[in-house]
């Protein structure tokens, strides 16, 4: 729960500063749909780094389609 | 210019007149002139590549008046250099003597015949030998970490300086130390035109010197803009009264210039456009950023601009000669000398825009770091600040910025302030500029040439 949080406030906190419009947040909703733009989620992966520790990008290829799939990648980076 | 240094400036001094001022010491001009500040066999510098590796400036300075017109090459280490660097240094200047302080040999100085300087000096000089045009090797740090030998000679380095001496003779300092580009002209300007130049002591804090300096009452002082924003932000200023201040080295922005122009109503202020290869290019000093793109058309002076693939190309007497130790060409075949600065005009003003190796490839966007800096040190809580980039797998780099805070702020809490200077970003950059994150730093780094270090940033 606790990198589940931790990447929603993220989320969040990088719409609010980029004054995008953020689609409710859930496991199924695709990235694509999420109204972040590739800057925001690049800002989004730098911050997690700095609050997690981890940049799982950095090591794997899994390319994440949906918030789910975000959540799970950093989940195992950290289990 | 054909004389030897020292003829030249023993020339230009009255004998009980000061040369050098430190800290502990203050030569005149019979002192530095009427005595040999070499020891050991002085025939051994005859036609012969010397490397200058002092730790003090007045020492370094003393070997170059002894050294111009005798020795066949002479290189100035720059202090700071790391025992590898200076041993590839050596190597590639084809060393045959060296020249340190008795205090400073080191190991590494084994293989060769070792020369030591005394500022006290050590026996009556004898007239100087030999009118060798020396060659003078300055170090710039290259693209791959080895430093560049730049070979220039007493000519190229003084192409900018007056035939005509101030009178009474100015008084100098430089926040640059005298074996870089930078400082060896106010060395040569000074030494030349007579006139004393006050030089900082190892040991010696930015503020003490400049409180020393003060005490002097110095008429020009010169240094890059990172050395300015530096002494702005301390007390030591409020003493001074200089005729004239120099920037130069990095691009000096509205902001610095107009707070300089504060402090100093009275002064000339300058900024140049100079480099260890091109030389010294031009002055700008009506106070602006930037420099009049008539300077572009200039036909008729020594000195020719123009700006090809957005860089600023430059063909003057002043450029290097060559760079040791590679085939790398200083100039391109017609002659001109790419100085990878980055130049945007817009209407009758051409601006520098960065460095053609500092742009910052963000989501295939170009980003030049100072145009962000330059904003962030217009913010009025802003004394300095970098941005830099930041490697991210979505977009290759993100760019961040570390700010240092004016003097007068206390320490506010972080948040609210990297908001708002977020918000001031946004107001004037683009998306794709503007730094996704900016941290309050207690300090920035000046690299020993008195700019912004960028390195492993």
């Amino acid at each position: 729960m606790r990198v589940r949080d931790a990447v929603f406030t993220q989320f969040r906190e990088v719409a609010r500063q980029q004054d995008r419009p953020l689609s409710e947040l859930g496991d199924s909703l695709p990235l694509a749909d999420s109204g972040l733009d590739s800057l925001c989620l690049a800002i989004i992966v730098a911050r997690l780094e700095d609050t997690l520790g981890v940049d799982p990008f950095a090591t794997s290829d899994d390319i994440p389609t949906t918030i789910g799939d975000f959540v799970a990648l950093y989940e195992r980076a950290l289990a | 210019m054909s004389a030897p240094l020292r003829l030249l400036a023993a020339g230009a001094a009255a004998p009980q007149s000061a040369v050098f001022a430190t800290a502990s010491a203050k030569l005149t001009a019979k002192e530095v002139f009427g005595r040999c500040h070499l020891g050991g066999d002085p025939a051994l510098i005859g036609n012969r590549s010397v490397v200058v590796a002092t730790r003090s400036q007045a020492s370094a300075a003393l070997a170059l008046l002894s050294l111009d017109g005798v020795a066949r090459r002479l290189v100035l280490v720059p202090p700071g250099l790391g025992t590898a660097a200076l041993e590839q240094v050596m190597a590639r200047a084809e060393a045959e003597v060296v020249v340190c302080e008795r205090e400073s040999w080191q190991p590494l100085f084994s293989s060769w015949p070792c020369l030591t300087v005394d500022p006290q000096g050590c026996a009556e000089a004898a007239a100087p030998q030999g009118g060798l045009a020396t060659e003078w090797v300055l170090l710039t740090s290259g693209t791959t970490g080895v430093p560049k030998l730049v070979v220039h000679r007493l000519a190229t380095l003084t192409g900018a300086m007056a035939s005509r001496a101030a009178s009474p003779p100015a008084i100098w300092g430089t926040f640059y130390d005298i074996r870089r580009y930078g400082g060896l002209q106010a060395f040569l300007r000074a030494i030349l035109g007579g006139g004393p130049l006050v030089l900082p002591d190892p040991e010696e804090t930015p503020e003490e010197f400049l409180t020393r300096a003060s005490e002097l009452g110095l008429d020009y002082l010169s240094g890059t803009p990172s050395h300015w924003r530096r002494a702005l932000m301390g007390r030591a200023l409020a003493g001074l009264r200089p005729r004239c201040v120099r920037l130069s080295g990095e691009i000096a922005d509205q902001v610095l210039l107009d707070r300089v122009r504060e402090r100093f109503d009275k002064a000339r202020i300058v900024h140049a456009f100079a480099s260890t290869e091109a030389g010294v290019a031009f002055e700008v000093t009506d106070g602006h950023e930037g420099f009049p793109a008539n300077v572009l058309e200039n036909t008729g002076t020594p000195v020719e601009l123009k700006v090809k693939d957005g860089t600023l190309r430059i063909r003057s007497p002043r450029t290097a000669l060559r760079i040791l130790g590679t085939d790398e060409p200083v100039a391109d075949p017609d002659g001109f000398v790419d100085t990878r600065d980055i130049v945007e005009r817009r209407g009758a003003r051409c601006y520098f825009a960065g460095r053609r190796d500092g742009i910052i490839n963000s989501g295939g966007n170009k980003v030049h770091p100072e145009e962000i800096e330059a904003l962030l040190n217009g913010h009025p809580r802003v004394e300095m600040s970098r941005a830099r980039a930041r490697k991210n797998p979505i977009l290759g780099a993100i760019i961040e910025a570390d700010v240092v805070l004016r003097s007068a702020d206390g320490a506010p809490p972080q948040s609210p302030l990297e908001e708002e200077l977020l918000r001031f970003c946004a107001a004037t950059l683009p998306v794709y500029k503007r730094p996704t994150k900016i941290r309050v730093v207690p300090s920035l780094s000046v690299s020993a040439a008195g700019k912004l270090e960028r390195q492993g940033a």
